[in-house]
């Protein structure tokens, strides 16, 4: 009984809990379109999540690429199909490992970030100096992070892609002695534009999550140090798992 | 005029107003005493609509208090936070011109640079620390910096939240004077809340002592002394045995 007692009460709060993001997103999507508009806010959220995560980016699909190009000819090898691997390296990062290993990048860099600079203003009260400024924090803090995360994510995206398959090239043309040419000529007939089209609306999706959780938990934050403490590792663990949630529904959709 | 009737506040179980009434005159320093955790800061923001209340009325010039539906009501406001909350990401001038550089009072940004030297001045600060950060300056100056951020708009209301927390004797004072200062140049209506028997000489006009979650005695700065409470008596004395709970 205690056991069945403690499922319930499990599942109640992961669906308050639930309940409690989309009633935020309500409060985004409310205060979207009426002004006044941060521009300048945006502005730096954009350098801060797009310019500043490039070199995490880079050098996560480069090396990522580079060993999905040594898995791929290993595995192929096994049924004489080594010849696949610009086309499965191409095809891997693009539609599946670009965008969920940006998202979780992401997440791992800017949704933390987010979320300990809203709950330490949060616990410093200057979310209520804000208020008190006639300033909405929903406006001035949320709504610019989360329009600038769905914003620059396709572009971190397309930019890993690109290095993803550049480390793939690497690695195919200098250890697995592929030809550039066919390698480069395989992988640039072998995509479609679906291919870069799902990726690229992953990629905002993922963007929007990311930053959405960081502001959801920097804002409901608890008090003091641990409160920033939670309200960070949760943030990053909800980006995480509904990056992976999302990827899987909107491959199905997508498909 | 601030006027609160029957206000209560819980949190959970834990009730913390349990009615306060009070009246606050146009152009009064009112100071709110009492001890650590008796509801002043949560009153304050009941006030100013930080934090709903659960049951009374609270009007500023007879409109409720409400931040919803209008956007020009907290440009009436100004307030100094217990801990200063200057924002770390923005040099002084910014946080000083926040509200200027924005919204219904905007200004452009050289004025606004300008408009925040004059405050500093105001403070007794040089306004060669205006490009620096909040990080860069010692606690008394952040405090003195958060109190030219409460006065930079010309509020017709200034609420200070504990002014004199966390300061040496001498910063103490000079911020209880310079508070002092402001009230009486500016014309404006003052809330203090403080624990500071010191402060409250200094800063009120009138007093009110709040205890279990209510006004327990208010009136002019001159009567504390001989207010006839217990209660009060028992707080200015700094006595370990009274009438107040030691129970929070």
């Amino acid at each position: 009984m205690i056991f069945i007692r403690g499922i319930g009460k499990t599942t109640l709060h992961a669906l308050s809990g639930i309940g409690r993001v989309f009633l935020f997103m309500a409060n985004i999507l409310a205060n979207l379109l009426t002004r006044p508009f941060y521009f300048k806010e945006l502005g730096h959220s954009l350098i801060n999540i797009g310019y500043f995560s490039l070199p995490v980016v880079g050098l996560t699909t480069f090396f990522t690429g580079g060993a999905l190009a040594l898995q791929i000819f290993a595995g192929g090898a096994r049924f004489n199909a080594e010849a696949v691997v610009p086309q499965i390296v191409a095809i891997g990062l693009v539609r599946e490992l670009g965008p969920v290993l940006v998202g979780l990048m992401i997440a791992a860099r800017v949704t933390s970030s987010i979320a300990a600079e809203i709950a330490t203003m949060k616990v410093t009260e200057q979310l209520n100096a804000l208020k008190t400024l006639s300033t909405n924090p929903i406006k001035y803090l949320v709504i610019p992070r989360v329009l600038a995360a769905i914003i620059v994510l396709p572009i971190l995206v397309s930019i890993g892609n690109i290095i993803g398959i550049f480390g793939g090239y690497i690695v195919s043309t200098r250890a697995l002695d592929f030809n550039w040419i066919s390698y480069l000529q395989s992988t640039v007939s072998f995509l479609e534009l679906s291919d870069i089209t799902s990726s690229l609306i992953k990629a905002s999706a993922f963007g929007g999550i990311a930053s959405l959780m960081g502001c959801y938990f920097g804002i409901h934050s608890g008090q003091g140090a641990r409160g920033v403490g939670e309200a960070t590792r949760s943030s990053v663990e909800a980006a995480a798992i509904f990056i992976l949630v999302a990827n899987f529904a909107l491959t199905g959709a997508l498909f | 005029m601030i006027v609160l009737e029957g206000v209560k506040k819980s949190f959970g179980k834990k009730k913390i107003l349990t009615g306060v009434n009070l009246k606050i005159n146009e152009g009064s320093s009112l100071v709110i005493i009492g001890r650590s955790g008796t509801g002043k800061s949560v009153l304050i923001k009941c006030i100013l609509a930080l934090e709903t209340y659960d049951e009374g009325t609270i009007h500023i010039n007879k409109i409720e208090n409400s931040n919803k539906n209008n956007k020009t009501f907290y440009d009436q406001f100004g307030m100094l936070f217990q801990g200063g909350a200057l924002f770390d990401s923005i040099p002084i001038w910014e946080n000083i011109s926040f509200r200027l550089l924005r919204g219904n009072q905007k200004i452009s940004r050289s004025d606004a640079k300008q408009l925040a030297s004059e405050k500093l001045k105001l403070v007794g600060l040089n306004s060669d620390i205006i490009d620096l950060y909040p990080s860069e300056l010692s606690g008394g100056m952040q405090k003195r910096v958060a109190l030219a951020r409460a006065i930079a708009g010309d509020p017709k209301v200034i609420f200070f939240d504990e002014p004199t927390t966390g300061l040496d004797p001498i910063m103490a004072n000079v911020i209880n004077r310079l508070i002092r200062e402001i009230v009486v140049e500016m014309g404006v209506t003052a809330i203090t809340i403080t624990h500071d028997i010191n402060s409250t000489r200094i800063i009120a006009d009138d007093v009110a002592m709040l205890d279990s979650g209510k006004v327990q005695w208010k009136g002019e700065i001159n009567h504390l002394d001989n207010s006839g409470n217990k209660m009060v008596d028992q707080f200015i004395n700094g006595l370990a045995t009274g009438p107040i709970s030691n129970n929070y």
